[in-house]
């Protein structure tokens, strides 16, 4: 059984200031199962991020609708971490703080959700930041602690919007490593949308590519890689054929939407 | 000089004492040198024995403890009504939607006009000049506390719902810390508008406070003790500015630049 089952979801923004309805998102299906790591892949403005937040519960469907373990998705909730692409730690809280934002919600005694975060802190290593406010910590270092502050609460599945997109190369590549770390030892599920081919297959078992705007899913590849995956594999013959493929499918899109 | 470029703290300090002591040497020239009568200012030297005599003499210290008190006092009757309006309405868009219009308009009604009335209401009492502060500040503060709360980034929010925040948590636990530095900031910028209000209603029917005094001296003429009660004003002011800034960089090291 499917995890998460997205069915014909699809988007529409109301007409505003006299101009046409626009949609963002055709009518979409995806079936996610347990334990999957799906990459969503697809050029700017395409609505790979609309569809994220649809699971998220952060926007409302115009059509479709989103079951979660056979349950319907309304509005957000704790069953499903969200990391955003920008950057969203609560600024006057410290690390460990952030981390045990959801827990304190649970209604989790202070000793328990403070060692639990300090716990999580130290997976994603920053064991010895955890009294430090946001503002003296690095973009790499706020993204890690806000992807601890999703895993703490321990939710079903775990949904990234481009979480790495405004990380400079070389931090962008070891979050990659710390992510797929994670997900092999915690065997999380994932929804990771990214307009990076290379860090698409890099991280995901699988990977979904959309169209242009209006987004609608153009193919779907899984990604035969073995686990664990050193940064390595990125130079192998599998990968690079893999990535070749995928630069032709977005490169169409590219054009397609320049034209 | 560069643009921009930023002064140490030293020659910060150096800079600002240059400047007080330009404006008293212009000050001592005009007087000094004859170029204003001392009937319409007082020289430096004359404020300062003037300053003096009301201190030793006439106790002036009473009439400062009853001005800071009346200012502390319509000021923290008006923050307690201020605060939660202006969280709910910067929170709840149908608050909002339902007072904003009302203390937009109560806003600009000055509180001195009021004093007339507020005479006839509450007598020449201190109650009626705790009002006059209460008006002064309430609704400045309503408005400036309701901008300060709505003007979260909208993502902070997105975050905490996604972490399993319920409706009352969003504004407890992320709207309100949110915004507890710029409220304290609203604080201290209405606290030095309270000032004004203070000396106005003490003009008008009052026996105690700075702004007596200054009536006072003025059917004297004399201009010296009017420009000691002016300075002192604004000495108290720079106190309790500078102190507001120490509690908030105390109270909010986050926010800190």
């Amino acid at each position: 059984m499917s995890k998460l089952l997205i069915e014909n979801v699809g988007k529409v923004f109301p007409a505003r200031h006299g101009n046409e309805p626009t949609r963002a998102l055709m009518p979409t299906s995806l079936s996610v199962a347990d334990n999957d790591f799906i990459a969503i892949l697809g050029p700017s403005g395409c609505g790979k991020s609309t569809l994220l937040r649809i699971v998220g519960g952060l926007e409302t469907a115009s059509e479709g609708r989103i079951l979660l373990d056979g349950a319907p998705v309304k509005g957000p909730g704790a069953d499903r971490g969200f990391v955003f692409q920008s950057y969203t730690l609560f600024p006057w809280l410290t690390v460990q703080q952030n981390i045990a934002f959801g827990l304190r919600e649970k209604g989790i005694p202070e000793v328990e959700r403070l060692k639990i975060a300090r716990d999580w802190a130290e997976r994603v290593g920053l064991g010895s930041f955890v009294d430090h406010f946001p503002k003296q910590l690095s973009g790499g270092m706020q993204q890690r602690t806000a992807i601890a502050r999703a895993l703490a609460n321990d939710p079903k599945i775990l949904l990234l919007d481009e979480p790495f997109g405004a990380l400079d190369n070389q931090t962008r590549a070891l979050m990659q490593e710390m992510l797929l770390g994670i997900w092999e030892r915690e065997r999380k599920t994932v929804l990771f949308v990214t307009h990076d081919i290379e860090e698409a297959i890099f991280v995901g078992s699988r990977v979904v590519v959309m169209s242009k705007r209006p987004g609608r899913i153009k193919a779907d590849i899984p990604v035969n890689l073995p686990h664990p995956r050193p940064y390595t594999i990125k130079t192998s013959p599998e990968f690079v054929a893999l990535k070749e493929r995928l630069v032709e499918e977005i490169r169409a899109e590219v054009i397609a939407t320049a034209a | 000089m560069k643009p921009l470029q930023p002064v140490s703290t030293t020659a910060r300090v150096g800079y600002g004492l240059a400047f007080f002591a330009l404006f008293v040497a212009l000050w001592s020239v005009a007087t000094f040198g004859g170029f204003v009568q001392r009937l319409f200012l007082a020289d430096p030297l004359t404020m300062v024995s003037e300053g003096y005599n009301l201190m030793v003499r006439y106790g002036f210290s009473f009439d400062i403890m009853m001005t800071i008190w009346r200012v502390v006092g319509g000021f923290i009757l008006a923050a307690i009504v201020a605060l939660p309006l202006g969280i709910l309405m910067g929170a709840y868009k149908p608050v909002e939607a339902f007072l904003e219009p009302f203390v937009s308009f109560a806003r600009y009604l000055p509180a001195s006009a009021f004093i007339p009335l507020l005479i006839l209401w509450a007598g020449i009492g201190e109650t009626q000049k705790l009002l006059v502060i209460f008006i002064g500040s309430v609704f400045q503060l309503i408005l400036m506390i309701a901008v300060s709360v709505g003007s979260i980034r909208r993502d902070l929010v997105d975050a905490a719902y996604t972490l399993g925040a319920s409706d009352r948590s969003v504004v407890r636990r992320v709207m309100l810390p949110n915004a507890a530095p710029e409220i304290a900031e609203i604080f201290r910028l209405v606290l030095g508008w309270a000032w004004t209000y203070v000396i106005v209603a003490e003009l008008i029917g009052s026996s105690s406070g700075i702004g007596h005094m200054i009536t006072d001296s003025q059917a004297l003429l004399n201009t010296g003790q009017i420009i000691f009660g002016i300075i002192v004003i604004g000495l108290i002011g720079l106190v309790s500015d500078f102190l507001f800034k120490a509690v908030n960089q105390r109270l909010f090291p986050w926010a800190q630049a």
